[in-house]
């Protein structure tokens, strides 16, 4: 008898936490590109040596300010929940910056306040890890170091609009002062609800509660756009974003 | 009458009698000095100021020997640095009166173009040469002349951390020693030392004394060569600990910031 009640409990914890967890809400999509793809223009790294040794027998390197994926879908679009998030978040989760052949990779990420960043020298190199913006930071990186800095403030959520286009203030920009092509940019957010789209340009956040949100994509040259969501328990909405140029 | 020839005679033995004063006076300093200076060879007036320029060497025609010497020095807290007139001439200098520099030109990248575009640039005044040339792989850029060697150069020099300013015009370098606290050298574009009086300075210190945070701020100020800027810390602060710079170049009124940590062996990064 005694046994049988205790299975009974398990049965129902599990019961009951999986069903929490299912009826977390899903927002995903894709991020469009709409237009012809300009051609990424080359980086000459003539000055340093080691830039330029990284790519030996390489295509040469060239810009990623604007990547368009084949399927006419954007990459390192910052997509994250602007409004309506309720409650606090806490994480004490590493993340990782490379710099490696003179440039950042990832090119744009995001992270919870508080959370701690480490910047990787994997060139033969110095560079300088110059974070702007509400936690601004400028250390100098010597070849084969890392630096390791934990990332405070958050940035605003909130969008401003100016001379009609839409500004996030989320964002900070990453630079190296030597190698000025060398340019990164992360979010560093309040709570967990962003993601960064990658070669197939779709974004998928989930565990959402039910509610009325508003959904931001952020791109380093096309801009900010927004579109509002609603979700009940369970619910997966799909909403894309179209950029053009 | 013969009054007045004895005044006379009177005042010429008084004169007399003055002047061998004098000469006597300066023969015994003279000789003073003699013995002094068989005693004390270091005192001699020559070898003096090079003993008060231990720190720093103004000169344009530089005694080779004299350098190898006061290169030995770089251990103490008067750190040697050779300030010459050519890199206050140059880009980041007091002396210089060119053209501030482009943003991004110092590691001259460029960009693609369209095929068979062909740009130059030449500024005369300067003895400069710019040629932008564009061919399938994208645009490619030649400076010449006196911007060679520009921004080649991001070794640290007093072996602390070296950074390069986002004004593209300096280079700064920041060392820390237990007995001579934050030092700051400065750089021109060529990393060349350059005179710190144009430059203002404070340092914010994070870190602990007996167990207790404590954050404090000190004003840079420069030595007596003006070859680099310096403040002590405070007493009882042993690493690690964080120290971020906050320096105003003479030529933007921005504020820009620089961060360092001192890590447990007193090591600066």
């Amino acid at each position: 008898m005694e046994t049988n009640l205790k299975l009974l409990t398990v049965a129902a914890l599990v019961y009951f936490s999986f069903a929490s967890i299912t009826s977390a809400a899903t927002v995903k999509g894709k991020v469009l590109f709409e237009g012809t793809a300009p051609k990424a223009k080359i980086i000459q790294m003539d000055q340093d040596k080691a830039c330029l040794e990284f790519y030996k027998g390489q295509d040469p390197p060239r810009f990623k300010s604007l990547v368009v994926n084949e399927n006419s879908t954007l990459q390192s679009v910052f997509v994250y929940i602007g409004k309506g998030v309720k409650g606090k978040f806490k994480s004490k989760n590493i993340v990782t910056l490379d710099q490696k052949g003179c440039a950042y990779t990832p090119r744009v990420f995001g992270m919870l306040a508080g959370e701690t960043l480490i910047v990787n020298n994997g060139d033969k190199t110095k560079h300088n890890f110059h974070l702007l913006g509400k936690n601004k930071y400028n250390r100098s990186a010597n070849p084969g170091k890392s630096i390791k800095r934990k990332i405070k403030k958050a940035g605003s959520l909130k969008i401003k609009k100016k001379k009609g286009k839409l500004k996030s203030k989320v964002m900070s920009k990453i630079k190296c002062d030597v190698h000025p092509w060398m340019v990164a940019y992360v979010g560093v957010m309040k709570h967990p609800f962003f993601r960064v789209t990658g070669g197939d340009g779709a974004f998928e956040i989930d565990d959402l509660p039910e509610g009325k949100y508003t959904l931001v994509a952020w791109h380093e040259k096309l801009g900010t756009q927004t579109q509002e969501f609603t979700v009940g328990k369970s619910d997966v909405k799909t909403v894309d974003f179209t950029y053009s140029k | 009458m013969a009054n007045y020839s004895n005044l006379k005679s009177n005042s010429e033995v008084k004169q007399r009698s003055y002047i061998t004063i004098i000469m006597n006076k300066i023969i015994m300093l003279l000789l003073f000095l003699m013995i002094v200076s068989m005693a004390f060879p270091g005192l001699s007036p020559a070898e003096n100021h090079t003993a008060e320029s231990s720190g720093t060497k103004m000169s344009m025609e530089s005694d080779k020997q004299d350098m190898n010497e006061m290169k030995m020095d770089m251990s103490a807290c008067k750190r040697m640095v050779e300030l010459t007139n050519e890199a206050e001439h140059q880009l980041g200098g007091a002396q210089y009166t060119g053209k501030m520099p482009m943003k991004g030109m110092a590691m001259k990248m460029s960009m693609d173009s369209k095929k068979g575009m062909k740009m130059k640039m030449d500024s005369k005044d300067e003895g400069t040469k710019m040629k932008m040339d564009s061919k399938d792989e994208g645009m490619k850029m030649k400076m010449d002349s006196k911007d060679e060697g520009m921004h080649q150069d991001h070794d640290a020099k007093a072996g602390g951390s070296f950074f390069m300013a986002p004004n593209e015009m300096h280079h700064i370098e920041g060392t820390y020693s237990e007995d001579c606290g934050f030092q700051l050298f400065l750089f021109n574009a060529f990393t060349k030392p350059i005179k710190v009086d144009r430059f203002r300075a404070l340092i914010k210190v994070s870190g602990e004394i007996d167990e207790e945070d404590v954050e404090f701020s000190r004003f840079l100020s420069p030595n007596k060569m003006n070859s680099f800027l310096q403040a002590p810390l405070m007493k009882g602060l042993n690493p690690p600990f964080e120290i971020e710079l906050n320096v105003k170049f003479p030529e933007s009124e921005k504020v820009e910031s620089f961060n360092f940590e001192v890590d447990k062996d007193g090591k600066i990064s």
